[in-house]
């Protein structure tokens, strides 16, 4: 392995960014340096979705993550197969929370209402394909007080929708080893899922 | 089919008081009033159906100090079954 980057010491998403540039130059083969758990998911989420094995190695107090491309068909066919798959519908809706409340004036209030708000879509049957958290919007899904809320994101992940939580506010708030409820992610993989889907409710 | 009761109130206030008070004592959770019940204030109180014995005696119980103006709300026995609810007026105990 010739490439090895180091993202020692880097924040989120920097790492990401970087073995994402490596990936797109066509190398199929490199490692990358990092010093904390959520780089590694972020990278290893990163490496599922664009088709690669990634694993990481214990290098002297940090992680050596080892991206390796799996084996694919070379078939032109096959690959223009892979590629029309690989085109995401724009179907489905996603809810974007960027903090534990809804709407401004009272946050008693505006912490029941959301907590009226994730009961009810956990009761309906029409669901968000996404649920997205940022910035203080991801308390809800670590701190104890919130555990109301939780419960009701925990019956809708169990539905089948998916919750991911930015990493890098987790880590800000001292919250990222009191997840409950959802993925860790980063700002790559939010903003792909706001792309991806025809509608954003933000709360 | 579940069953499940219900707080309803005539003021968001009295409803954010009774759920602060009676959260020091049990769970309950906030829930949007149903749309089969009228009521002037969109917050109500869910209590569980096996936690509603527990829910009547701190009801009753001086000490605990619940803040809830029995004027300003209503209980219903509420139950539910393939997306339709049945809501039941019952009398709330007498309270304190």
């Amino acid at each position: 392995m010739e490439i090895i980057l180091d993202a020692l010491g880097k924040a989120c998403p920097t790492p990401v960014i970087m073995a994402k540039k490596e990936i797109e130059s066509g190398n199929r083969l490199f490692g990358i340096k990092v010093d904390n758990e959520i780089a590694y998911s972020n990278l290893k989420e990163l490496a599922t979705n664009r088709g690669y094995h990634a694993e990481a190695k214990a290098d002297g107090g940090h992680f050596l993550v080892v991206f390796e491309a799996q084996e694919q068909d070379t078939c032109s066919y096959c690959a223009e197969a892979a590629q029309i798959i690989a085109q995401k519908p724009t179907a489905g809706w996603a809810v974007f929370v960027n903090k534990p409340t809804i709407g401004h004036g009272s946050d008693e209030l505006g912490g029941n209402l959301i907590k009226m708000f994730f009961y009810t879509l956990a009761q309906s049957d029409d669901l968000p394909k996404y649920v997205l958290f940022m910035n203080s919007g991801v308390k809800l899904t670590a701190m104890d007080e919130y555990e109301e809320v939780a419960g009701h994101l925990k019956a809708l992940s169990d539905k089948g929708c998916k919750l991911l939580v930015c990493g890098t506010c987790l880590n800000y708030f001292g919250l990222a080893d009191q997840v409950k409820v959802g993925t860790v992610s980063n700002m790559l993989d939010i903003t792909d899922k706001l792309k991806e889907v025809a509608k954003v409710i933000t709360v | 089919m579940e069953t499940y009761y219900l707080l309803v109130f005539d003021s968001t206030h009295a409803a954010m008081q009774a759920q602060k008070d009676l959260n020091n004592w049990m769970k309950v959770i906030v829930v949007p009033t149903l749309r089969e019940i009228t009521a002037s204030c969109g917050i109500s109180l869910r209590v569980a159906k096996e936690d509603y014995e527990t829910f009547l005696s701190i009801l009753r119980d001086q000490k605990k100090a619940v803040r809830l103006d029995t004027k300003l709300c209503r209980l219903y026995q509420i139950i539910s079954q393939d997306r339709t609810n049945q809501a039941r007026q019952i009398p709330l105990p007498a309270i304190g």
